[in-house]
């Protein structure tokens, strides 16, 4: 007499170790992406008005020029997306070609200047200047400018007419 | 070959699938995404225009009216320090720059005010004045309703 073995059940796994590889990858992709998307905010402490009646950042075409602060008030260097100029007046003037290159192509681009609060005028002052000169080699009539702060409720400080 | 008894089957293979490695990953993701999120304050913007500043375009955009000239000070103080040039002399903090520009401003209930909105405003900084005043004494002519403003250079 035949004996019946009952077995149990059959374990069928599938191999998860490719899926872990592409995962892994996925992750490296996108801290990649966030580092590259992350070159318009480089860290400063930008000012922050109490009340302020600054507008909140629109979704317009924009370029966004960093100066990079220094110790004392200065500025190491002009970021402006992944390109930095000097300080100096070679840099300044290099930063206005690149300006003006850009605003040719679109003249209602913004440009965003992120200065950190300690900074002192002068050195805005030539990144101003950079953006008039820009402006000028370009032939707009003029250069939109976003200066950037910091306003955790955008639009409230304005005073009604 | 034996059959299996009439009324006796053989059990259904059953599928599993280990979950330990997935739930890992779904942590990694979980944990990256959070570093990964920016958690700081808002960032918005004043927007001006800066005119090119060649002798042709500031002379096509010279302003039928004088424009208000508000010097800005290097001071040590937390609070910027102004003056308004002459007729005005006016001089102080934001809170008297805001007073200043609150009652001469042109509304329309007020038509007697002296400056429109759209009235011109330098804002003229030392070169050694912080960022931070500059913004706040911006902020403060913005907050006043005025959208003409722009900056100029000290005369030397």
């Amino acid at each position: 007499m035949s004996r019946i073995l009952t077995r149990g059940p059959v374990p069928i796994a599938a191999n998860l170790t490719p899926m872990i590889d592409v995962v892994f990858l996925l992750v490296v992709f996108f801290v990649l992406v966030s580092q590259i998307v992350d070159l318009d905010r480089v860290d400063m402490d930008l000012p922050a008005p109490a009340d302020a009646a600054a507008l909140a950042a629109s979704d317009d075409p924009r370029v966004v020029i960093n100066l990079v602060p220094a110790d004392n008030g200065g500025v190491e260097w002009m970021h402006l997306g992944g390109d930095v100029y000097s300080t100096e007046p070679s840099g300044r003037s290099e930063l206005s070609r690149k300006l003006a290159g850009l605003l040719s192509s679109n003249p209602d681009l913004r440009i965003n200047i992120r200065s950190d609060q300690a900074t002192a005028y002068r050195h805005v002052s030539g990144a101003l200047q950079a953006v008039r000169g820009a402006a000028g080699k370009a032939g707009v009539p003029a250069a939109h400018v976003n200066l950037v702060v910091i306003d955790d409720d955008p639009g409230r400080g304005r005073v009604s007419p | 070959m034996s059959q299996p008894p009439s009324g006796h089957r053989r059990p259904r293979p059953r599928l599993t699938v280990p979950l330990t490695a997935m739930i890992d990953v779904v942590f990694l993701l979980l944990v990256y995404f959070m570093v990964a999120t920016d958690f700081t304050a808002n960032e918005a913007v004043y927007q001006l225009d800066l005119p090119p500043t060649s002798i042709e375009a500031a002379a096509a955009l010279t302003p039928h009216e004088p424009p208000l000239s508000i010097t800005v000070f290097a001071t040590e103080s937390p609070a910027a320090s102004i003056s308004v040039g002459p007729p005005w002399n006016v001089a102080g903090s934001c809170q008297a720059l805001a007073s200043f520009l609150n009652r001469n401003r042109a509304t329309t209930l007020t038509a007697a005010g002296l400056f429109h909105e759209d009235h011109p405003i330098h804002i003229i900084p030392e070169d050694d004045v912080t960022w931070a005043h500059v913004v706040d004494v911006f902020d403060t002519v913005a907050r006043q309703g005025f959208t003409n403003v722009g900056f100029a250079e000290a005369s030397p």
